[in-house]
């Protein structure tokens, strides 16, 4: 066997500095090293946070069943929908508790009382290198997006993730309507959504054959090699290089580290049946400007997901498009259409779009209500951040953004309205969210404290 | 290092810290200045702009407080700081404090670059990743789609700072390596080619319009003519496209019942991804049968098919869809058929096998064997599999690489391959793992670039990315090992050879693109109602506008002024008639001499720039005044202070842009900035989203129907609102009428687009921003070019002879 040296060399984490940030990660993605070292099966759940689902078989699928006692598996789900939402349709007028609904609020039926709306809250100093940059930082809250110097940071649902990590197949799954996504890596990398709905369920839930997962693993083996040289490598020339090249060195060093750890935890997955669900592979909707019928069907693999347990973090991006929507009523394209100027046959058929995009959400609120975990319904384990990055798309203006949080075990069925001249920052929020899935996080981005709910 | 905290008390600690960080030191301390006229606004919490300077450490060596300083240098040298509210220095006392300043400055950046270099070694952007791996491996697969976006920062995606790397990035690398290699080692049976030609008449699509009873299309002996853009219908059928590579498009077709060219333009659609890309665009003339002909790399399972680009309506203004193609009597595109010829390969197997296998012999198998769904035809056949394959594998790191391998440094990879043959895999398979290596190593994506003056292989890539974004050339390479590359003659004549090399296309399209920010062309679409007479081929065209413009600067080394007023354009046909000028015919964009009262010439006036800086339905002031102060002339306005609200766009015609900014601007706090601002936008309001002339807003709503016609229809889809008024006033209070007196007195700051021409050149060449020590760099070229009225082609030159661009 050719790639044996690889297979059976001691685990990354020996040969680690133990003070890197790394190591956190490397301390919950275990696993497999604990396996192989021949660790109780008690250790290995209690290392997986899966907590106690000893009497069940098999100890690689526990966490597909869903009927473990896990009160800790909390999920985050983020959708942003980039052109906005009109304001004057989407805030309602009351504050706090027993408001009355908004047009667009309206269409979330019962689920409303499982919902907070927030007005008020925002990213501060966002403007950028044009009206639209501040799509990119909706997750991140980096400041003057795409001006000179500008470099993102790690969006929050990739510091979730990076805390969870291998504990499922994915440690979060990146989505949407098209492959840009509002997802960022530590060195404020785009992460590329995956855009197409049978690409995500084949992922999530399609096994290969006997001969594909061999050809996978070997593929994978192989990758680990070379990882190995180049890693080596790259160190070599580190050594005769100045400070800052070595830094960058570094940087790339670690790059491969850190994939060959993935791929090692992917390689372990990859042996590992994938969960079995009810449902068809959903077919592909070619129209891209349908941007509603592609949010729906990625709406229907979220609760899918979620409930096989596939990651714990979702983030979807709907993203906004130049093209005429098949809605009925609509004949502008939808860009143009949330630079309405005041038109009011304008604003009416922006409408019709937005009322559709609430109705998925609705539908999506609904099938996580239907499901249930532990007994609890799926929603109660499962945050839902809704809205957008521009709080008036028409001006470009991105304060007062819609915001609204459906879930996740939170007291709801308010309208939180905080200062709209002196906006709260929207990270507040981010950081609560963290906190509710169980992380160690006093701040994030442009935090001043956690946003109490 | 040496951290100090600037403190009253402790004014002896500074003058320590600065005298022990500057080597030269003048006489004249800095803490009496600080102390005077900077410490009473800028000290302790609440510190004006957050700029506290008793607490802003003095260690030079830390970027952030080493840029604080620069700012503060710049904002004291302008005469901006102190505020004319406050006490005024005297000026010996100013200049002595800049100058004492900039020096400490100077010093710390110069040493800092001695040391580490200017640049922090850079590995290759994604779309030069794709261009090395083609150029490499003589392959035509787009590759850089498959990498994650990059970042650019300072306006350009070859900044070293904005190229880091995750893990996203090793496993994007990783699988874009197996596309290249999987494509570059085709051992698989030679495909059949295609060479075909397809009547028009003849396919199934058009057959079945016929049969309707009302058809849009209509049959002719030997064409059929088509009256609108119906891509359901006209796609090529009876084609199938198995092998990626280079394909032939050729059509016959003639303008019918017209008396005007109607363009034909070819696509290229793409199942899997819903996309469609045009592979070109012709003028096909009235009643003269034009054959015309482009080649285009094309993927497997992609289909072709033909669009006529202007033939949406009738002379009423009404769609052609009201009509029957039989008694039609409007303008038509007739068709007599398309060719399609491809794979064009001359040699099977291709020449990519021969750039991985060098001259290891390769035989046609007697028992073909299958792999991945292909046919495998051919196998590599080495009589000494471990020593051919290392020497394939010295080979090919070499020119990866771009320079002399380092004793050892390709082991590694070689004992990859050779674990493959030990575990019985194929010679190919063997290579194929200790490319997939090479190409995701360090050595391959990183320069390898040491502090002091480039060496020669360095030298070579530095020159070779600068101006074909790629890897160096067989002969720069030989220059290089001969060590003649750096000679100011050689280097001087490679410069002259690489610009007019037509890979320098990339050079050209990749740094105008980004210096005006032409990547955002599609960002938005205009509005079909305001704007109907926009289309691909406008779009298409706008963009191809602007490469060429600059391109006939560098070639003609005309000055860096006519980016501000010039007295020629580069157009086609469609651009001609966009911008109201005669006696253009053809698609292909060629230099057209202005009349004298256009407003045209330059690059504000071009229709790209105005349409990237407008949203679609309106134009800002804002946004293109801005545009003009960040990329010609190099002096970007600060971003509004958090808090401040922007206009609500209106276009229901009962305001202007203009009335709604003059009560932003009415603040005082908003006008220090917009008085800077907003003149250029007012001049650029006579052209509207798209690029057009205007002498009126358009409105969806109240206004006067429209009388004129567009290529002989009328127009109903909206009416002319306000007039506009392009006049405005400098902040110095000089005024202008319109954006032909503009663009006069913006020649005035002509220095300033050269400026900014050699700045963005610098940066987007060496991936480093302009640091203060590089200041002076920037002047000397200005300087040194003044003869050539900075001639583009002439700052090349400068910028490649200089030491900063042969240095680190």
């Amino acid at each position: 066997m050719a790639f044996a040296v690889s297979f059976t060399r001691s685990s990354p984490a020996s040969s680690f500095n133990p003070n890197s940030r790394f190591v956190q990660i490397i301390k919950r993605r275990s696993l497999d090293e604990m396996i192989d070292r021949g660790a109780s099966r008690r250790q290995f759940l209690r290392a997986a946070g899966i907590g106690i689902c000893l009497p069940i078989l098999d100890r690689f699928t526990c966490s597909a069943r869903g009927d473990d006692n896990t009160p800790q598996r909390k999920r985050i789900v983020t959708i942003c929908t980039t052109l906005g939402l009109h304001g004057p349709d989407f805030f309602p007028q009351a504050v706090g508790a027993g408001y009355e609904p908004s047009p667009y609020l309206r269409v979330l039926g019962e689920r409303l009382s499982d919902v907070t709306v927030f007005s008020g809250l925002s990213h501060p100093e966002q403007s950028g290198s044009d009206g639209h940059s501040s799509e990119r930082t909706w997750l991140t809250s980096a400041a003057h997006p795409g001006l000179g110097g500008f470099r993102n940071t790690l969006s929050f649902d990739q510091l979730a993730a990076e805390r969870l990590g291998y504990v499922t197949r994915f440690p979060s799954l990146v989505i949407g309507t098209s492959h840009s996504s509002q997802s960022y890596t530590r060195s404020g990398v785009m992460i590329p959504a995956v855009a197409r709905p049978s690409e995500l369920f084949a992922q999530l839930f399609l096994d290969g054959t006997a001969e594909q997962v061999a050809s996978e693993v070997r593929r994978l083996g192989e990758g680990r090699s070379i990882l190995d040289s180049v890693s080596e490598e790259a160190k070599r020339i580190a050594r005769t290089s100045g400070r800052r090249d070595r830094q960058r060195l570094a940087e790339y060093f670690e790059s491969v580290r850190e994939m060959e750890r993935r791929l090692h935890a992917a390689e372990a997955w990859s042996q590992r049946p994938k969960p079995h669900v009810d449902a068809e592979p959903p077919a592909e909707i070619q129209n891209e400007a349908d941007l509603i019928g592609r949010t729906e069907l990625m709406f229907e693999l979220i609760p899918l997901a979620l409930q096989t347990d596939s990651s714990r973090v979702i983030a979807m991006t709907m993203q906004g498009r130049n093209d005429v929507p098949p809605v009925p009523g609509v004949s502008i394209d939808h860009h143009n259409l949330s630079h309405h100027g005041q038109d009011e046959a304008k604003i009416a058929q922006l409408k019709l779009i937005e009322m559709a995009q609430m109705r998925a959400l609705a539908k999506l609120l609904a099938a996580l209500h239907d499901r249930t975990e532990n007994g609890a319904r799926l929603l109660d384990h499962t945050a839902v951040l809704f809205g957008s990055n521009l709080g008036n798309a028409n001006s470009h203006d991105w304060r007062n953004l819609p915001i609204l949080l459906a879930g996740g075990g939170f007291k709801h069925g308010e309208h939180r309205a905080f200062d709209a001249e002196n906006n709260t920052p929207l990270a507040n929020l981010f950081v609560t969210l963290l906190q509710s899935q169980g992380h160690t996080v006093d701040a994030f981005g442009s935090s001043t404290s956690a946003l109490s709910l | 290092m040496f951290q100090r905290r600037i403190s009253i008390v402790l004014t002896g600690l500074l003058a320590l810290a600065i005298s022990r960080c500057v080597e030269a030191a003048s006489d004249v301390p800095l803490e009496p200045f600080l102390n005077e006229h900077c410490l009473a606004c800028h000290s302790g919490d609440g510190a004006e702009a957050d700029l506290d300077l008793k607490s802003l450490a003095w260690d030079l060596t830390h970027q952030q407080s080493f840029d604080r300083w620069t700012s503060v240098l710049d904002r004291v040298a302008a005469g901006e700081m102190p505020p004319s509210s406050e006490t005024q220095p005297q000026p010996g006392e100013r200049v002595e404090f800049v100058k004492r300043l900039k020096t400490s400055l100077v010093d710390v950046n110069r040493r800092m670059q001695r040391e580490e270099g200017r640049t922090t070694i850079r590995r290759l952007n994604r779309s030069e990743y794709e261009h090395t791996i083609q150029d490499l491996l003589a392959i035509t697969t787009p590759l850089q789609h498959l990498l994650p976006d990059e970042t650019p920062l300072y306006g350009f995606d070859t900044v070293s700072d904005g190229l880091r790397f995750s893990a996203l990035h090793i496993d994007k690398l990783l699988a874009a390596a197996d596309v290249a290699l999987d494509e570059a080692i085709r051992l698989h049976k030679r495909p059949d080619p295609i060479n075909q030609r397809f009547p028009y008449l003849e396919q199934s699509g058009i057959v079945k319009n016929l049969q309707e009873k009302k058809s849009i299309v209509r049959p002719l002996d030997d064409a059929v003519v088509l009256f609108a853009d119906a891509s359901y219908m006209v796609k090529l059928n009876g084609v199938h496209v198995a092998e990626p590579g280079l394909y032939r498009l050729r059509a016959r077709g003639w303008a019918f019942q017209s008396d005007r060219p109607v363009v034909l333009r070819l696509n290229i659609g793409n199942y899997q991804s819903g996309s469609v890309r045009t592979a070109g665009f012709f003028d096909m003339l009235p009643n003269e049968p034009t054959e015309v002909e482009v080649i285009a790399r094309v993927e497997p399972n992609e289909y072709f098919f033909p669009s006529p680009d202007d033939l949406q309506f009738d002379t009423k203004g009404q769609t052609v869809w009201n009509h029957d193609g039989n008694t039609y009597s409007g303008n038509g595109l007739a068709l007599q058929w398309i060719e399609v010829e491809g794979p064009l390969v001359s040699t099977w197997p291709p020449e990519s096998v021969r750039r991985v296998f060098g001259d290891t012999p390769i035989v046609e198998m007697k028992q073909p064997r299958w792999a991945n769904g292909k046919r495998i035809a051919y196998e590599v056949t080495p009589t000494q599999p471990k020593r051919e394959l290392e020497k394939v594998i010295r080979g090919f790191a070499k020119r990866a690489f771009r320079r002399p391998l380092v004793d050892g440094e390709v082991d590694r990879y070689i004992a990859l391959g050779v674990a493959e043959l030990d575990a019985s895999r194929t010679f190919d398979q063997a290579t194929r793992v200790a490319l997939r290596a090479i190409l995701t190593s360090p050595q391959f994506l990183i320069h390898s670039e040491t502090p002091g003056r480039l060496d020669q292989f360095s030298l070579a890539s530095r020159l070779s990315y600068f101006l074909t974004h790629s890897t160096p050339d067989e002969r720069l390479l030989r220059l290089a090992s001969e060590g003649k590359l750096s000679e100011p003659a050689t280097l001087r004549s490679e410069t002259e050879r690489l610009l007019d090399d037509p890979r320098s296309d990339r050079f050209v399209e990749s740094f105008v693109d980004q210096w005006l920010d032409l990547r955002r062309i599609d960002a938005t679409s205009p509005d079909a109602k305001l704007y109907p007479e926009f289309d691909q081929l406008l779009r298409l065209s706008m963009v191809d506008e602007t490469h060429a413009f600059f391109r006939e600067l560098i070639d003609r080394n005309l000055s860096t002024a006519n980016l501000i007023d010039s007295e020629f354009a580069m157009l086609n046909r469609r651009l001609a008639e966009h911008y109201g000028i005669e006696g253009v015919e053809g698609q292909n964009v060629r230099r057209v001499t202005l009349p004298s009262d256009s407003p045209r010439g330059g690059v504000l006036t071009q229709a790209s720039v105005l349409k990237v800086t407008a949203n679609g339905t309106v134009t800002s002031p804002v946004t293109r005044g801005s545009f003009v102060l960040t990329r010609l002339l190099n002096s970007p306005p600060p971003p509004p202070p958090p808090g401040v609200g922007s206009i609500e766009p209106d276009t229901r015609g009962a305001t202007t842009v203009r009335e709604q900014l003059a009560k932003h601007r009415s603040d005082t706090a908003c006008a220090s900035c917009h008085s800077t601002i907003d003149p250029p936008g007012f001049a650029l309001e006579s052209f509207d989203v798209i690029g057009g002339w205007r002498a009126a807003y358009r409105s969806a709503d109240q206004g006067q129907p429209v009388k004129e016609t567009f290529r002989g229809r009328k127009i109903w889809e909206y009416k002319h609102g306000p007039v506009v008024d392009s006049s405005g006033q400098w902040h110095d209070g000089t005024k202008f009428d319109d954006v032909i007196q503009f663009k006069q007195q913006l020649l005035g700051q002509r220095d300033k687009v050269a400026r900014s021409i050699v700045s963005n050149l610098i940066v987007y060449a060496t991936g480093q921003r302009i640091e203060l020590a590089d200041r002076d760099v920037v002047q000397q070229i200005i300087d040194r070019t003044a003869k050539d009225d900075h001639g583009v082609r002439s700052i090349i030159h400068e910028i490649v002879a200089s030491e900063l661009f042969q240095s680190k």
